[in-house]
């Protein structure tokens, strides 16, 4: 009882324990036989000179076969006691880590030591010191949920020292824009920045690395780098240390498209590559199925749809059923709704197999396709900038104003932890039945 | 040699508590049953009656030689003349010779061991020596012998009575019912040893005070055959009744409804504990063996008290405590 108490468990039947009379008194009896009989005779003598040496002692014979139906009846009693988790007293309080992910967060936090910790790293620990600190000295559990600052309320609760997934401390390929601070400014709320917002916090909770300037790249042309020395009104440096912006070209995307986006690099001075793998602009053909598919019409089994945005018009040929992938924004779409080309900071997803703008439209056709490439396409990895690169003075941290407001989940925790008894109960059944199956053939076997 | 004394003996009912560690003797009293003295008195008539009708020319029987004229019985070729009734021969036309019985006395000497190791088995060897003696006394007086009962007392003292007279043998059922068995001495605190001389009726020859017919009851266990030995004389005759319990013969029948004190076989073993010295061996996974070895030494033990019985006209006779009398005194008294 103690142990399971201290599991945070109890039992629902109790008095099932009465059933540890069976496996007690196995165990008594056991013990009982083995003691040896003993015979008062008055011809001990003949039986040798040999002298029994604490032979009236009891001796343990708890053999295979009892040792299992004794465990038997122990988790079989176990089971009929219902084991169920205790209700938890008090709700935890649970925040929520709101991490800045903009370019200036995974910029080092020493500009001397380009590999050392980022600015999202001394952050995020000293959320996680606050968080630890509280879940010790707060009188109730402290859990967290780490989120995008910009995104949804991010992973499951965790442990106030649990490090955070994985994936927050990766920087996106697409540098994110700074979070709207004002609108994360809620009970239970931890934001973790590099500087201090530009708001009056109310509620929320702040936590920044700081850090001074760092410098480096700002901007990139078909020339090289143009690189910021850190001193504010310093004009900008080229540097010849890393590439300029460049583009990876699907070769199976439709003619017309990939000729345009040639042009298109040509002009803008962005090197064509062979591989996708750092590319400032991926524009890739992904199809939406086999032609001659379900959805296949004439003689090449595309079906053949009108298009056109910005002024011009297009004939387009597409297989399947394109899906807009996460993320991507639908930038060409067919009259019956069927996405053509999507978007996204970085990527192009072209799922027609044919395009042919109308004659008349080329140029309107190049200035819109030219637009869009030229949101889509990033800067190289290196290249953050003034503003992200800026000093963001010291580090803070600061406990939410108001803490979270602890709202049991009643239903969902009864649920809970009445599943886990049926669990727990159903597993110690299971392995009883094991047991006493064990000792059954033991028995058959010959173990006494 | 420094033993640890049992107890069982004395007030102590059956069952009390036993040579050590809380080993008990199941049958440490005579309790004789109530149809006890009939079969006494019909043991005692029959056998009488066999010895008188035995041939004269034994040297000696329990009849003995005398001149008292007791009967006759038929004659048997080559049977001395003398003897035979020539007055009855003419009158029926059959032989009889003429039976007598000695005019002197005889004088019997009956011992009984009441150590511990007597209080064992169930029935218990002392009931059984006990019925043995009262079956040998009962015949006894019938012979007209005078009969010395010895026995020892719980406080170790030796207890004799004598009887004489058939009208005694209520005396000496009293006397046989109030042995208790007790202690390590047995039946060489009559017989004698190294250490210890004799008592009157077994002195060695044949002293006034000696017995002509010496009978001991026991299990033999404490008795040196040497102690035996210097008892032999040209007119005595020595009749050696050995008791040993049911489980003593063959302990693979210890059991509850025999022994008491056992339960069932099992795979841990039997516990032997001695009655007298607290001795223990052990039989357990081996028993098989141990228990073969046992049969073995026990046969050799009784073999030898046989061996002494032929070689010195001793007569022995050997049984199991669950035996009536009556079927192994006849040839006892032989």
């Amino acid at each position: 009882m103690a142990a399971l108490s201290m599991l945070d468990w109890e039992l629902a039947r109790p008095i099932a324990l009465g059933l540890l009379v069976l496996p007690i008194a196995l165990v008594v009896l056991s013990f009982r036989k083995d003691v040896p009989r003993i015979v008062v005779i008055g011809t001990t003598r003949f039986f040798g000179d040999e002298e029994a040496k604490g032979a009236d002692r009891a001796r343990r014979r708890l053999t295979a076969s009892r040792l299992a139906a004794l465990l038997a009846m122990l988790v079989g009693t176990l089971a009929a006691t219902g084991p169920r988790p205790v209700p938890g007293a008090d709700p935890p309080e649970i925040y929520v880590a709101r991490v800045d992910r903009s370019p200036s967060m995974f910029l080092p936090i020493d500009p001397a030591r380009p590999g050392g910790d980022r600015r999202i790293d001394v952050a995020i620990g000293r959320a996680r010191d606050w968080l630890v600190e509280r879940d010790r000295t707060g009188g109730v559990r402290a859990l967290v949920r780490w989120a995008d600052a910009g995104g949804s309320d991010g992973s499951p609760p965790l442990a106030a020292g649990d490090a955070p997934p994985s994936r927050l401390l990766e920087a996106p390929r697409a540098p994110a824009a700074e979070p709207l601070w004002s609108g994360l400014d809620r009970p239970g709320t931890l934001l973790v920045t590099d500087a201090v917002p530009d708001v009056a916090l109310q509620h929320a909770g702040l936590f920044t690395s700081g850090g001074p300037a760092v410098p480096g790249p700002v901007a990139a042309d078909a020339s090289g780098l143009l690189a910021w020395t850190g001193a504010p009104d310093a004009p900008l440096e080229r540097s010849s240390d890393g590439p300029g912006p460049t583009v990876w070209i699907d070769a199976a995307a439709p003619g017309a498209l990939v000729d345009f986006v040639r042009i298109w690099a040509e002009e803008r001075a962005v090197a064509v590559v062979d591989e996708p793998g750092r590319a400032g602009l991926v524009v890739a053909h992904r199809p939406g199925g086999e032609p001659g598919g379900e959805f296949g019409g004439g003689p090449s089994g595309a079906r053949v749809l009108d298009a056109g945005r910005d002024g011009w018009t297009a004939r387009v040929s597409v297989t399947g059923a394109p899906e807009i992938a996460p993320g991507f924004e639908p930038w060409l779409v067919a009259a019956d709704g069927t996405p053509l080309i999507t978007v996204r900071p970085g990527e192009v997803n072209v799922h027609a197999v044919a395009l042919d703008p109308a004659p008349t439209d080329d140029r309107t056709f190049a200035v819109s396709a030219a637009r869009m490439l030229d949101a889509a396409l990033l800067p190289p990895p290196e290249v953050v900038s003034i503003d992200e690169r800026r000093a963001a003075g010291s580090a803070r941290s600061e406990a939410p104003r108001t803490p979270p407001e602890r709202v049991p989940a009643v239903d969902v925790e009864a649920r809970t932890r009445a599943e886990r008894g049926r669990r727990a109960e159903t597993w110690c059944a299971a392995l009883a039945a094991a047991l006493a199956l064990a000792a059954f053939v033991l028995r058959l076997r010959g173990s006494p | 040699m420094t033993k640890r004394r049992a107890t069982a003996a004395g007030d102590a009912p059956a069952g009390a508590p036993g040579a050590s560690d809380g080993a008990r003797l199941p049958s440490a009293t005579v309790r004789f049953p109530s149809d006890f003295v009939a079969r006494l008195g019909a043991f005692a008539v029959q056998l009488s009656a066999a010895r008188e009708r035995e041939e004269v020319g034994r040297r000696r029987t329990l009849q003995g030689e005398g001149q008292e004229f007791v009967g006759h019985r038929p004659y048997r070729p080559g049977e001395d003349l003398r003897r035979l009734d020539w007055d009855l021969l003419a009158r029926v036309d059959r032989p009889f010779v003429l039976v007598h019985r000695s005019e002197a006395r005889e004088e019997w000497a009956i011992a009984i061991d009441t150590s511990a190791s007597m209080g064992v088995g169930r029935p218990g060897k002392l009931q059984s020596a006990a019925e043995s003696a009262a079956g040998a006394v009962a015949v006894g007086l019938r012979l007209g012998a005078r009969i010395a009962l010895v026995a020892l007392g719980p406080n170790g003292n030796v207890r004799r009575i004598d009887v004489h007279r058939p009208a005694d043998l209520v005396r000496a059922l009293d006397f046989l019912e109030s042995l208790r068995s007790s202690g390590e001495v047995g039946l060489e605190a009559f017989l004698g040893g190294p250490e210890r001389r004799p008592v009157p009726p077994f002195a060695p020859g044949g002293g006034a005070s000696a017995a002509g017919r010496v009978l001991v009851f026991g299990d033999l266990l404490d008795v040196e055959v040497a102690s035996v030995l210097r008892l032999v004389g040209s007119r005595r005759r020595i009749h050696i009744g050995q008791v040993l319990a049911p489980l003593e013969w063959d302990p693979e029948r210890s059991d509850p409804g025999r022994g008491g004190e056992a339960t069932d076989a099992t795979s841990v073993g039997t516990l032997w504990v001695d009655a007298e010295t607290g001795q223990r061996r052990r039989s357990g996974a081996d028993g098989g063996r141990a228990l073969d070895a046992y049969a073995g030494r026990l046969e050799r033990f009784v073999g030898r008290w046989s061996s002494l019985a032929a070689g010195h006209a001793v007569t022995h006779r050997a049984w199991s405590s669950e035996e009536p009398f009556e079927a192994h005194l006849p040839d006892l008294l032989r």
